[in-house]
């Protein structure tokens, strides 16, 4: 017997109820007048606030006209009188548009328009009945659009001028309709009773039949309210359970696909928005990150910022997040995250008064295990980012409210809220984020963010009426919606027995960002180091100290460390203004250091061994750079001397593609990778396979392009072409290189390879001629260590990651990041990797590979397309990596000689530091002290005795204690003045 | 007029994550290659026709654009 599906084809109840629903949202606006003529000006915006205009005057703009510009903007203006149709309603202006509105009446700031809302509330900017409308627009081409499909209809870059009206609304329809969002919501959702649900769905229904909607009055309207609130909202058989804490925020990306001079405005509509709403809403309140922003509004827009300052100071608008930025929290180095902290903290305290004790990153990729120790000591004691819970791909991190433990040791209370960051208040929404609630046994809220975002926006009248409504509802969790801060204080409390996650919150997706966009993670890495330069020369120059100068470029930095421009995932201007804005910073870093015939170790410990030394005429082309290399000596934070390179050229020997040197004998491969290499003073291969050989995969993650890369990307090798063979190119009395290149059909990748006479380096430089689409490069590592572990440098301590994939934890953990340096090693001897800028890691078995390139086509269809030129080199060791000081021959290969001319006076105090690293010397934020950031980098505890006392600061240069003795424990950072 | 394109409309387009290739000009027909967000929108003949209008004020040459999309691989059902 055939089976036959029963299919219901005629109109179900819910779906008569949403068309009911629509028809009614046509009657919420009233006495529609068109606002004519309304006159435009195109433009582009050129800078922060300028704008380059395509026409001389304004024109007049019609409905039925195609209006704004690829990447444009639209200076509106228009004036109306008032109709009598509106007089003693309150008035609003009506504006549907996927654009992004600044709305000014009669001068002053009403609010804003953009894809969420389409009403400005203008009654009381309204002068002698008239208005004068000044609106700013910028026509955005964004994916969250696509949340409001009404408007998302509409969107492209010339869009159809629908007008621009005068309006009342009547509060019935408009009220009822609120009520409707509610409970479609509910009667949609699987995540409320069934019965429940039957039973609104129900009720709905018979609400909805007092309305004639081919008669319609308002008192149809009220009387199915009235209906709903004797039926619905007064029935409290249904009970629910939980409690949510509804905390009004929105995400707004500096930079993403919009430059970041864009994000002036898209904030200024943001905080606009959200304080036309607190004159509406007396309970709202609103947090908002990013000092950034703030000093924006406050440099553009001093009148915003005034009446922000008001909403301060009465407890409403709430500034949240420590840092300057909601930074990348993978790549940058200690130092630059502290920075975040420090100048993010400075300019609330100048401006508010106050320091913020919250971190707001709803939207990194992942945080590094260095983070809390970093957090505490800069006044935070709260950490909150969303994306471990929403976004893994693998397994369902375990904790939305629980303490986490740094890489010292240091805990911090973190909240990972159980859902997006950005949610709009639905019933659904809330009641989701409590079922995902993992800690429910610790008796605390779970955290519900609400708002619309990546562009800034916000909150909507819409949301904080369905809030209130939630109470009326018996099915709902007990929410309450409340300021960040107090959420955070009122939940973690040393009373409650907390889970302890003790590690890098490792986010399960976005492992290709630690790769994209490659010349900005090199850029970052050059400037991380020249900062600390620059600070250290302006300190010891003893002269007047660049105060202003450097700060401004520090900050213009840490923007670039923003969560969607260092790791690449933008559009194609946005990268270039990036690069543009490092290079600037790069220039005024080299103008304060200087130059001269001096070279300086500005590390506090000993070098020697063989450096490249730029000249200008030597021997070798590295990175397009002319020198030689040379063994150098140069004390702690001294000047180094430059050894002769020897004569004799006999220290290596060849013959095909053996290589023998003091160090090592070694059999390479025509395509340069090592096939053999024979360790001469540890006797031992450190070959189980190839060591150093390229390999291209085809890199296709789907939507998330530029973020992800997907865990089969070594089922999918790609054949290079070899080019030209290993061969000897040069050897003087230090150094040794040899080459050869392979190709695709697009690209040649030439690999240098140098080896010394003095040094057991293996340096490698990658000259790419890159014109791939979808490929990953690597280069991978098949060393003869039998170790479960790969130990990663973090900047400021390392992190030991297994290398099995016995559960799915590890498994997920097949890309990682590392900073200047990984190593594999066994209890003798390991086998490290040194890089110049580099930061994922590819972990597989014993296979360990260093992502070099990708070539992404989202959301920069033209991403790393070009010329690329790095180094990395490999280091064979005798004993543990600390042993081996490894950590200490990454910072020197990252920190070459300093040209300089003057006898730099070097405190003696600054060399007792040692062992400790000496990460940062600057000048204080008070222009008195000198600041020195001592970072414990080995696992190792210990005392410094110190031949006078300096005063212990915490991380905001706030004073502690006065010591002449430092006890240090593993990877602690310590701040000191002197 | 690849110059044109390349220096002038480009980085228009790019500023909303579009993407415009210059293939040929034969003096009255440009063909263009349109990627990025360009390459899955849906009110291109609207923007284009602009493109055409801004050539010819720029310019002072009147041409047709003819353009492929080329989508990439993810939204390339």
């Amino acid at each position: 017997m055939a089976h036959i599906k029963v299919q219901r084809r005629s109109m179900r109840k819910e779906e008569y109820i949403d068309l009911r629903y629509g028809w009614l949202k046509r009657y919420i606006h009233e006495n529609m007048t068109e606002i004519v003529p309304v006159y435009i000006r195109n433009a582009r915006q050129t800078g922060e606030n300028e704008f380059y205009f395509y026409e001389e005057k304004p024109y007049e703009l019609k409905k039925g006209d195609l209006y704004y510009t690829p990447d444009g903007s639209i200076f509106f203006e228009a004036e109306a009188l008032i109709p009598e149709a509106l007089s003693g309603k309150e008035v609003y202006l009506f504006f549907k548009t996927t654009s992004e509105v600044i709305v000014k009446v009669n001068g002053k700031y009403a609010g804003g328009v953009d894809p969420n809302r389409m009403r400005v509330h203008i009654t009381p900017y309204i002068q002698n009945g008239r208005i004068k409308l000044e609106m700013l627009g910028f026509n955005r081409s964004k994916p969250d659009d696509e949340r409001n499909p009404e408007t998302f209809a509409l969107r492209g870059c010339r869009q159809e001028f629908g007008g621009i009206y005068l309006c009342s609304v009547n509060s019935a329809v408009q009220s009822l309709c609120w009520d409707l969002e509610a409970l479609t919501d509910i009667i949609s959702s699987e995540l409320f009773d069934e019965n429940y649900r039957e039973q609104i769905k129900n009720h709905v229904d018979a609400a909805l039949n007092f309305i004639d909607f081919d008669n319609f009055s308002s008192q149809d309207a009220e009387r199915a309210s009235d209906y709903i609130e004797k039926n619905i909202y007064s029935d409290k058989t249904y009970k629910g359970s939980g409690r949510v804490a509804l905390v009004a925020h929105s995400h707004l990306d500096i930079a993403y696909y919009w430059r970041r001079l864009h994000t002036v405005q898209k904030n200024l509509r943001t905080v606009l928005i959200q304080l036309r709403l607190m004159d509406k809403y007396p309970e709202f309140t609103y947090c908002h990150t990013q000092p950034y922003v703030y000093e924006t509004l406050k440099k553009y827009y001093p009148e915003v910022f005034s009446e922000l300052k008001e909403s301060i100071a009465a407890g409403r608008f709430e500034p949240v997040g420590a840092m300057y930025v909601e930074p990348d929290c993978n790549v940058p180095n200690a130092e630059s995250l502290i920075r975040q902290c420090l100048y993010g903290q400075k300019f609330y305290e100048e401006n508010f008064g106050f320091i913020v004790n919250s971190c707001w990153l709803p939207d990194v990729f992942g945080n590094s295990w260095i983070l809390p120790q970093i957090l505490k000591k800069s006044g935070v004691d709260y950490f909150v980012s969303n994306k471990m819970s929403t976004w893994n791909d693998t397994n369902r991190f375990p904790h939305n409210n629980f303490l986490w433990r740094g890489i010292d040791g240091t805990d911090i209370y973190a909240c990972v809220p159980p859902t997006h960051f950005i949610t709009w208040n639905e019933p659904s929404q809330v009641i989701e984020n409590w079922e995902a609630f993992q800690d429910k046994n610790t008796d605390t809220e779970t955290l519900n963010m609400f708002g619309y975002g990546d562009g800034g926006s916000g909150v909507t009248d819409e949301m904080i009426e369905l809030m209130r409504r939630f109470d009326k509802l018996s099915v709902m969790p007990e929410t309450r919606h409340i300021r960040a801060d107090r959420f955070l204080k009122e939940n973690f409390t040393p009373d409650k027995d907390f889970a302890v996650w003790d590690g890098e919150l490792y986010l399960e997706m976005h492992r290709g960002t630690f790769t994209t966009k490659s010349e900005l993670k090199k850029k970052n890495r050059v400037l991380e180091e020249k900062f600390r330069v620059a600070e250290l020369i302006s300190v010891l120059k003893n002269s007047d100290y660049p105060e202003k100068s450097l700060r401004e470029l520090y900050k213009k930095f840490l923007l670039q460390q923003f969560h969607d421009i260092l790791p690449g995932s933008h559009i194609t201007p946005v990268y270039k203004d990036a690069m543009d804005d490092l290079c600037e910073v790069e220039k005024g870093l080299d103008a304060v250091i200087g130059a001269g015939e001096k070279r300086f170790n500005a590390l506090n410990f000993e070098r020697g061994g063989v450096e490249f030394i730029p000249n200008g005429s030597g021997e070798f082309l590295r990175k397009g750079i002319t020198g030689d290399f040379g063994r150098i000596k140069a004390d702690s934070l001294g000047y180094a001397e430059i050894f002769s390179p020897e004569a004799d050229l006999s220290w290596i020997k060849t013959e095909e593609n053996k290589v023998s040197t003091p160090f090592y004998d070694i059999e390479f491969d025509s395509d340069g990778s090592i096939i053999s290499l024979f360790d001469k003073e540890n006797g031992r291969q450190w070959a189980d396979g190839a060591i150093n050989k390229l390999r291209l995969y085809d890199d296709r993650p789907g939507n998330y392009d530029a973020w992800d890369i997907l865990p089969d990307y070594a089922e999918k090798p790609c054949e290079f072409i070899l080019n030209e063979n290993f061969h000897l190119v040069k050897v003087t009395g230090e150094a040794a290189q040899f080459s050869a290149s392979e190709r695709t059909d697009k690209s040649i990748i030439i690999k240098n390879i140098r080896l010394f006479r003095t040094d057991r380096s293996i340096e490698c430089e990658i000259n790419a001629s890159w014109f791939e689409s979808h490929k990953l490069l690597k280069a991978e590592f098949n060393a003869n260590v039998l170790t479960r572990e790969l130990i990663c440098d973090t900047s400021a301590g390392f992190i030991r990651r297994p290398m099995h994939k016995n559960t799915s934890w590890e498994a997920a953990r097949f890309e990682c990041c590392t900073h200047k340096w990984f190593d594999i090693c066994e209890t003798d001897g390991g086998f490290a990797v040194i890089n110049d800028g580099k930061y994922g890691v590819g972990i597989n078995g014993t296979h360990i590979t260093l992502s070099l390139l990708r070539a992404t086509e989202r959301p920069d269809p033209q991403s790393d397309i070009g010329e690329h030129s790095f180094c990395y080199k490999i280091v064979p060791h005798a004993g543990s990596f600390t042993d081996a000081g490894i950590n200490r021959l990454a910072l020197i290969y990252n920190s070459p000689l300093i040209k300089t001319e003057e006898n730099l006076a070097v405190p003696s105090i600054y060399k007792e530091f040692e062992p400790l690293y000496l990460q940062a010397v600057k000048l204080g934020e008070d222009g008195k002290k000198i600041i020195c950031r001592l970072t414990e980098t080995d696992g190792r505890r210990g005392a410094l005795a110190l031949s006078s006392e300096v005063t212990v600061c915490d991380m905001l240069e706030r004073e502690l204690y006065k010591t002449d003795k430092i006890e240090f424990k593993p990877f602690e950072i310590i701040t000191v003045a002197i | 007029m690849e110059e044109y394109i390349n220096s002038e409309i480009r980085p228009l387009l790019q500023g909303d994550g579009g993407e415009i290739e210059f293939i040929s000009f034969d003096g009255e027909t440009l063909r263009v290659r349109l990627r990025g967000e360009c390459s899955f929108c849906s009110k291109t003949e609207r923007c284009l026709d602009w493109c055409e209008e801004k050539i010819l004020k720029d310019t002072n040459k009147s041409v047709k654009i003819i353009a492929e999309k080329k989508r990439p691989y993810f939204r390339d059902r």
